[in-house]
């Protein structure tokens, strides 16, 4: 019998995170996957990143994991979104080619010689003494640790019109319940839905009717060690579409035929993320919507159409797709589905992604009803880094959410029981200024020196660290009088933009009217030093969010410092004043303090720190 | 700590104990059920909710009182727990006697004050705002105390409060959509949702501030000060006003040592009518500390009047002279000598005059109608516009505007996103704290009912 400290059940974004980085502590790691599905594929848009999520995979990369790596191999075109909005909000996307992102995934992964991949559907998993005991369609494997890295998998079930298949995805079959896999977790699993649009036929299109967005040279590469301009494949572009009223009407008129609108289909979608049917339905006075045209790959012959996915019967999906100006003779290559699926109640994991009932049991990625690859490869290494430091009788590793979005995710996750998909927004976090794309070393450092594993990475962070140091130390100390003549290059139009005494480098940073990171490139090239681009830019950005940032700490500590008051949850729970579905929340999850209480849906915090500001 | 979570049954006498009166109503809230009561009442058939039951109250066989009960079942009650309200006869000693029963048997204990309010409170039946209405409204003195009080509780000014809570709510969306969520609306229609959304939460703003008008008197207690050098007079009006002998009244200067006062009601508002110490140069300890607090008192009173006796040319009259009243009255007119005394006393200060000279003895009545009707014009001025009656509501407003004036100098669409929610964030402090909390969900399921949005 095969035996593993670490077991991965899925071979997606989450789970190759969590093998890679617990395989990194020299544990004997497996990966359990459906035959049949490449590793790290990408079952609906092929993009990594964007608002929010570049972030995300800046701060994976950081940490040791390999999403970054894998999707600058396979990037195929670029972008910064909210260019012109400030450093703070800036985000990177790709576009990735999704087979060469699998195959970079299988090299990566096979190169590893302590993991080993199975490609058996799992039947059943049973504890067994100090170790579970998985049981697939081939034969069974006992193991230390199980990841459930599951995706839509879980009793999953495929929409099209009336059409309805079991699977986990288009061509493949759904893996059992999960009441099924484990009879021992009672909680009863919620049942959430997501859609995908048609895939077009890349020689159908008119592109000279779309406008075409090219690749940006400018935006720099996700993983820290790689050339931050190389680009490993040749760039292509992206085309953006126009729905109009006759698109609209077209699916108005076929609202009956929406298994989402008859009710065939009762798992509950995410708002930020409507099928074509919802925004048609939803919205009846808005008729023109954008539709990213998307390649999926170099070789395949696939385009993705963002913004149009879709339930509908197959006929009606032609209808209006090629409604739409420059796809008149659009062909549908694979059309557009809808797929249910189970997901657990993620008020049962501890931030450790381990689940509360069943110890050495973890859950990441879209199980946990996340969406989106990025979320699913943050979970995942969270749970690979925390099953493997326990196993190790290590700390664990937990990010905070004062720092990073992986940190909010999880938080979030952990604390609220959620009624549709979950996906991040830089809205989600309330330290916008300091969790950005630029400083991510300086926010992630500290956490990954905590996993102790001396790579190449950690001496690049530790370099990277001094020289931050001694660049902010240059900035403080260096002044400049204001008769020199870079003080002139500096000044705006503006009358109160003139610059007429002497100032460090770090007050002529904070001036609004510059560009930080060009003045700094400025002033230390002046001083006839030469820094690392990435690294001028991180100190220039933060020396000029600094001030808001240290306001915005003054309040967070204020918060803080009441979140910090301890409480007594049983004598919540006990109340007869509170709701039943309060109590229970309370009971699950145990608030020690004021700030864990806050955190509980339904609870105002804005009641709460009035209450508690009284009682103090 | 204690007090937040102390939530085991309480007791109290819901209306006034001071007195005996026909009825009293004791409330028992927050305890499990019914059960442990059964045994005090005679009525053995079931008690539904809302139904008032006539019972007799009985402890160890003994009756204690004839009593109605109407059991209110939590969450659907005033404060969302179990009450139980019983109407027992007004005796001030039954209603002890009665509150002292519950408590010994141990079934609760007695409230803190405000204590059920604050259950409603933190049981979301009531917001901070809603609860300050109610306090208002309870001890409101006057009509337009009484209305803005019920108004905060569940009427307009709380409806407003929440349409600014909506509104702001609308443009932290529209700059939150123009950040997540570009691709999907175009930096155009961003646009168009981030200047509209502005402009309409500033003029709904704009509204609520003009009604924080900076008040030196306070409206939700106005209070009427009479003044005056000693001897002028006050006390006699003061007496007369309140057709009692309440101030000692005599001719020896500096009998009202401190300050004296009393409700007058005019025109259905009550006001807390206070006579002062003279005002002098006193050379007396205790006269000088009220000289002190009669100058403080009529700074922060609502109407001041000043009461001169002419025949007693005084070098205090260029102190009075530098203060503003709303009232100047000579009094003395019965004395010889008051005519020229008066035109002297004008001639030197004009600021006195000319105002009408009064008879204290014989025309008071006049004297009364006049000043009077001086008041309540003041007090319709006023509360004409609907001021905001509510010291902590008055400063978050003048907060907000101050705040509000930065942000709207920095936001057009071109400033860095980013530094703009910061300053949004600290208007959202202010702002929640008047009306509630902004959280992000809050904000997203905002962004997600008024814009369409979409993979």
């Amino acid at each position: 019998m095969n035996t593993f400290d670490i077991t991965i059940v899925g071979g997606g974004h989450a789970g190759i995170e969590a093998a890679q980085i617990a395989s990194q502590f020299g544990l004997n790691v497996s990966i359990i996957t459906m035959p049949g599905i490449g590793l790290g594929s990408a079952p609906c848009n092929p993009s990594v990143g964007g608002v929010g999520k570049g972030q995300v995979v800046r701060e994976l990369d950081a940490l040791g994991g390999v999403m970054g790596i894998l999707a600058d191999k396979a990037g195929i075109q670029f972008r910064v979104l909210n260019d012109s909005k400030g450093f703070a909000v800036q985000s990177s996307r790709v576009q990735i080619d999704k087979d060469l992102y699998s195959v970079e995934a299988e090299k990566l992964i096979s190169n590893i010689p302590n993991i080993t991949v199975v490609r058996e559907k799992v039947l059943e998993i049973k504890p067994a003494a100090d170790c579970f005991e998985v049981l697939t369609t081939e034969r069974s494997y006992r193991t230390k640790k199980i990841i459930m890295t599951v995706g839509t998998f879980l009793n999953g079930k495929l929409h099209t019109g009336t059409s309805q298949v079991s699977g986990g995805r288009v061509g493949c079959e759904p893996s059992n319940g999960l009441t099924t896999l484990f009879s021992e977790i009672k909680t009863r699993p919620y049942r959430f839905k997501t859609g995908t649009p048609p895939r077009l036929d890349k020689n159908s299109i008119d592109y000279s009717k779309l406008e075409e967005q090219p690749s940006d040279p400018a935006v720099r590469n996700f993983h820290c060690l790689h050339e931050p301009f190389h680009r490993f494949s040749r760039q292509v572009s992206c085309y953006l579409a126009k729905t109009n009223p006759n698109t609209m009407e077209i699916i108005r008129a076929n609202k009956e035929k929406s298994p989402m609108f008859n009710g065939q289909i009762k798992g509950v979608g995410a708002r930020y993320c409507p099928s074509i049917e919802d925004k048609a339905y939803r919205y009846p006075d808005k008729n023109i919507h954008h539709v990213f045209i998307e390649p999926e790959g170099l070789e395949l012959d696939t385009m993705y159409p963002s913004g149009i996915s879709s339930s509908l019967p197959k006929e009606v999906q032609q209808d209006y797709v090629r409604s739409m100006e420059g796809l008149e003779n659009a062909e549908i290559k694979v059309y557009g589905y809808a797929v249910e699926y189970d997901v657990i109640d993620t008020t049962d994991l501890k931030l450790t992604l381990e689940h509360v009932q069943i110890p050495n049991l973890y859950f990441a990625g879209q199980v946990n009803g996340t969406s989106g690859y990025e979320e699913a490869a943050g979970q995942g290494f969270i749970a690979g880094s925390n099953a493997a430091l326990s196993l190790l009788g290590l700390d664990p590793l937990i990010l905070s959410r004062h720092e990073s979005y992986i940190g909010v995710m999880i938080e979030d996750l952990t604390s609220n029981t959620r009624d549709e998909p979950y996906r991040l927004f830089t809205a989600r976090s309330e330290n916008r200024l300091f969790i950005r794309e630029d400083n991510t070393v300086i926010r992630m450092y500290p956490y990954r020196a905590q996993l102790l594993l001396n790579t190449p990475l950690d001496s690049y962070q530790r370099k990277f660290i001094e020289s931050y140091q001694d660049l902010l130390e240059f900035c403080d100390e260096t002044m400049i009088p204001e008769t020199s003549p870079l003080m002139k290059e500096f000044e705006g139009d503006g009358e109160l933009q003139q610059l007429t005494r002497r100032m460090s480098v770090t007050e002529i940073l904070r001036q609004a009217w510059l560009n930080p990171v060009s003045a700094l490139e400025r002033l230390v090239g002046y001083h006839g030093l030469s820094i690392q681009s990435d690294l001028g830019r991180t100190v220039a950005i933060s020396k000029k969010y600094d001030p808001y940032i240290k306001r915005s700490e003054s309040q967070y500590e204020k918060l803080k410092k009441m979140d910090g008051m301890r409480i007594d949850w049983e004598s919540i729970f006990a109340s007869t004043n509170i709701s039943f579905e309060c109590r229970q929340r309370v009971g699950r999850i145990k608030p020690e303090t004021f700030g864990q209480l806050k955190l509980i849906e339904g609870i105002r915090p804005a009641t709460l720190a009035v209450v508690a500001a009284k009682a103090l | 700590m204690k007090f937040l979570y102390s939530d085991e049954p309480i007791i109290a006498c819901s209306t006034c104990n001071h007195a005996n009166a026909a009825l009293a109503v004791l409330r028992i809230s927050g305890f499990r059920d019914l059960s442990q009561f059964r045994a005090f009442f005679s009525h053995s058939g079931p008690i539904e909710p809302r139904r008032v039951y006539y019972t007799k109250l009985i402890s160890k066989d003994e009756v204690l009182d004839d009593i109605c009960l109407t059991y209110f079942e939590g969450p659907k009650s005033y404060n969302g727990e179990n009450i139980l309200e019983l109407s027992i006869h007004g005796n001030t000693l039954n209603t002890e006697r009665i509150l002292k029963f519950f408590i010994e048997e141990g079934k609760c204990r007695l409230a803190n004050p405000g204590e059920f309010t604050y259950r409603a409170l933190k049981n979301r039946k009531l917001t901070l705002s809603q609860v300050e209405g109610l306090d208002l409204f309870l001890n409101a003195n006057s009509g337009y105390a009484l209305d803005q009080g019920l108004s905060l509780l569940s009427g307009n000014l709380q409806e407003l409060y929440t349409e600014l809570y909506d509104l702001f709510l609308k443009h932290k969306s529209a700059l939150e959509l123009s950040i997540d969520f570009i691709d999907d609306v175009g930096e155009e229609t961003a646009k168009g949702y981030f200047d509209t959304s502005l402009l309409n939460f500033k003029n709904k703003f704009d509204s609520l501030s003009r009604r924080v008008v900076p008040m030196e008197h306070n409206l939700i207690q106005p209070e009427i000060v009479l003044a005056g050098l000693p001897n002028s007079g006050k006390s006699s009006l003061f007496n007369h006003l309140l057709k009692d002998e309440r101030a000692i009244v005599s001719s020896i200067p500096g009998t009202t040592r401190d300050y004296l006062s009393e409700s007058v009601v005019i025109e259905g508002v009550k006001y807390k009518l206070i006579d002062t110490a003279g005002i002098r140069e006193a050379t007396d300890l205790i006269e000088a500390e009220g000289i002190k607090r009669t100058k403080k008192k009529m700074l922060q009173s609502f109407f001041s009047v000043l009461l001169i006796n002419p025949l007693e040319m005084r070098e205090e009259f260029a102190d009075l002279a530098q203060l503003k009243f709303d009232a100047v009255y000579f009094t003395h007119q019965d004395l010889r000598g008051f005519s020229e005394a008066h035109k002297k006393v004008i001639n030197e200060f004009p600021q006195f005059g000319p105002m009408g000279a009064v008879d204290l003895l014989k025309s008071q009545d006049k004297l009364e109608v006049d000043l009077f009707s001086q008041i309540n014009k003041k007090y319709s001025d006023l509360t004409k516009n609907k001021p905001i009656l509510l010291d902590r509501h008055k400063l978050l407003i003048s907060q907000i505007d101050s705040q509000l004036t930065v942000y709207v100098n920095l936001a057009t669409y071109e400033t860095d996103v980013a530094i703009l929610s910061h300053e949004l964030n600290i208007l959202a402090s202010c702002l929640s704290e008047l009306l509630g909390i902004v959280s992000p969900d809050q904000i997203l399921n905002s962004i997600f009912s008024n814009f369409c949005i979409g993979k």
